[in-house]
Order: structure tokens, then sequence, then C-alpha cells
């Protein structure tokens, strides 16, 4: 497990820019994961959301999650890595606290129910210890392996 | 198991598909033999099997290990039950 620890966030995610929401994976047990994002302030989003009001859409703190919880799928096996996950559901997701630029989002997945290619996950997101988001969201791990 | 206890375990589990989807319509108006998924079922999909296989378990004790038993399992009312009465020995 360690081995994610030290590997580019590119080798563990499917995902590449402008669409990666984890800058390094903290932690990782068997179906739990922890990882972080830095929210710099010069993304795209913020020219809109909202102009002179910064503030980081919900959804996109649910896709650092979502993506934080693919992770922990993959985790659970060795024929679970490198698998393409689909956020298919997302369950009663609170938003606590806005993020703003400058934040970083730590962000927690562990994976609580299992039944292939489906996985509910419970996640949460902290800016320096405080919960700005939790829930629990279901992922479907693509069929067939890697794109 | 009698016929009653069968007829009840058959409304338990209508209720417990009712609450684990929630399903828009009430348990009372499942067909035991209707078709849970599919165009001609009561309306599930693919991701309310997740929360059915959770509900089932955390109801019943009984755990649907994998797609394979589920395809046989998550057909209807009937046979969610006949899965339990097999899982229980009743």
């Amino acid at each position: 497990m360690d081995d994610i620890l030290n590997r580019d966030i590119k080798e563990i995610l499917p995902h590449r820019e402008p669409f990666i929401f984890i800058d390094k994976v903290l932690e990782a047990k068997e179906g739990f994961v922890v990882a972080s994002k830095i929210i710099k302030g010069d993304e795209d989003y913020f020219k809109g959301h909202f102009p002179g009001q910064p503030y980081m859409p919900g959804v996109l703190i649910v896709e650092c999650m979502a993506q934080t919880g693919g992770i922990a799928c993959s985790t659970l096996s060795k024929d679970m890595k490198g698998g393409i996950f689909f956020l298919s559901r997302i369950c009663d997701v609170k938003f606590v606290q806005p993020v703003i630029p400058g934040s970083t989002i730590t962000m927690r997945a562990q994976v609580i129910e299992k039944y292939p290619p489906f996985y509910k996950v419970d996640v949460t997101g902290e800016v320096e210890g405080k919960i700005v988001a939790k829930g629990e969201i279901v992922l479907t791990k693509q069929e067939g392996g890697r794109v | 198991m009698g016929e009653a206890n069968q007829a009840e375990l058959c409304e338990q589990v209508k209720r417990m598909i009712v609450k684990a989807v929630k399903l828009k319509i009430p348990a009372e108006k499942i067909e035991n033999t209707k078709p849970l998924f599919g165009p001609e079922g009561i309306g599930l999909d693919s991701l309310d099997a997740l929360e059915i296989v959770i509900a089932l378990e955390k109801e019943f004790g009984v755990r649907i290990p994998d797609r394979e038993v589920g395809r046989q399992v998550l057909v209807s009312v009937e046979t969610l039950v006949k899965f339990i009465l097999e899982k229980k020995g009743g």
C-alpha cells in the first residue's frame, strides 16, 4: 500500500488535466484513503464562481472526494488497481463550509459496502481540520478494465 | 415455515425494498412475482441492487455475495424470500 504514497498522482488516477482533483495521497489502507488538494486560486472556475468572490463549487468538492473514493476502491484488491470508477450516486452530501483559494482540502474515503461493480463510499473533505463537506457516494467500476 | 409466516415475510421484504430504494409505490402494491428490474418491473435500476443487498443483510442477516448470485435472487419478491428462507434454513 505504501507504494501509492510515493507515486505521481497520474500513475494512480486515470484522470488527466484539467480534471485531476488530487495532488497527493497521504495515507492508504485496504478500502481507506486520505488525499489532499491545494486550491491555488488560479483555477479557471473561480472566474465565474463567483466574480470577485471566489468559492470552490460544491460539485468540484464532490469530485475531489469521488477521486479519493476511486483510489480507496482500487486498494481493495489487485485487479481493482488502475480501474476507472464512475460517480454513480451522491447520497445526502452536505457542504458545511465554503472552500476558498489558498485552502488545502484533505479528503478521506472509506469503502463501506461493496456489491461489484458498485461501491458505496463514506467521504469527507476537511480544511484545517474542519469538515467542509461530508456524505456518501456510490462509485461504479468500469467493466473490462482500463480504457 | 407456514404459509402465513411466508406471506408475512413477503410483506417484510416488500417494505424493505420500498424503504431501501425510496420507491414511490406502496409496499402492498408490489406483486410477489413482479420483476424488480426491467421495463415490466416495479422500476428499480441497477444501482438499486446495491441498496437491496445492503438492506437484505441489515434486516435479514443474509448476504448476496456477488452479481452471479444476485442475478438469480434479485428477480422478484418471491425469489428474495426463497433466498432468505434457504439461507436461514427455514
